[in-house]
């Protein structure tokens, strides 16, 4: 495999370490941390983490599939 | 709800004591992440630029070692930048200022660097000030929050607390309420700690 091809890889397989060992920390917190939310803790009175954390792995995987698809029509 | 057997006793957060109520707890303004979300929309412009050209960009790549080393710098740096947005995205939910009946705990934390608490007793608070200077400040309903503690020059401020009308009267109430319930106290130890006043009976000679 290429040397170009393989550092890609790495890149993504880290990144997807470091995206689940973020979203391990969040859960770690939320064991701790059980506020209740309203409308005013909320970022702009409906975003909570969790769906900072949906968005954070949509996005990664979003990230990973194209990485993907271009180093194989590359 | 009371639990029949710990109380309070880490019910909301990690450190709530047995008979610590908790009232409220508030974030940073949304404006603190003003800069992050304008950078973002410049990386998001910049991503679209760049699939619309992808192809050109394979085609550039294609047999150019080069220019693939640089472009795996680019991708590097696409990549950290992504996490990073996210990461501090999160990181703006778990720094927080909680109130409770007792005290104001402000928890300057991140997922990562910081896990910083500062506590502070109702009962030690002695001025509140909330301080709305300034056009955004006023427009969007933030403020910081200057608190002044007895015995000492201690001035702990919370900075763009939003809603801070909401959360100076909730501190000034919940700081009463602290206050007169420990003068009260003191009261009731007071009159536990008097010596009991006993009369003494006095006998009465009959005349002879």
């Amino acid at each position: 495999m290429p040397v170009f091809t393989t550092l890609m890889i790495i890149v993504l397989i880290a990144s997807l370490m470091m995206t689940a060992f973020t979203i391990s920390r969040l859960f770690a917190y939320n064991s701790k941390y059980n506020l209740p939310e309203s409308s005013y803790t909320k970022l702009f009175h409906f975003i909570t983490k969790e769906h900072v954390a949906i968005a954070y792995v949509l996005f990664i995987l979003a990230h990973l599939s194209f990485t993907i698809w271009f180093l194989i029509t590359l | 709800m009371e639990h029949p057997i710990t109380g309070f006793k880490d019910q909301f957060f990690k450190g709530q004591q047995q008979d610590e109520k908790f009232v409220c707890f508030f974030r940073h303004h949304w404006f603190d992440l003003m800069r992050e979300f304008i950078y973002f929309a410049i990386f998001v412009a910049f991503i679209i630029t760049s699939l619309n050209y992808i192809s050109e960009i394979q085609e550039f790549l294609r047999g150019n070692r080069e220019m693939k080393f640089l472009f795996l710098a680019i991708f590097l740096g696409v990549t950290f930048y992504l996490h990073r947005f996210f990461i501090n995205l999160l990181d703006y939910f778990t720094n927080i200022g909680i109130i409770t009946d007792r005290r104001i705990i402000d928890h300057e934390k991140t997922l990562f660097f910081i896990d910083n608490l500062d506590s502070i007793e109702l009962s030690q608070i002695q001025n509140i000030e909330k301080i709305e200077d300034g056009l955004l400040p006023n427009l969007l309903k933030y403020g910081d929050i200057k608190i002044f503690l007895n015995a000492s020059a201690t001035v702990k401020t919370f900075h763009r607390v939003p809603n801070a009308k909401f959360h100076f009267r909730c501190i000034n109430r919940e700081r009463e309420i602290r206050q007169h319930s420990l003068m009260r106290g003191h009261g009731d130890l007071f009159q536990q700690n008097q010596p009991e006043l006993v009369i003494p009976q006095t006998e009465t000679t009959p005349s002879a």
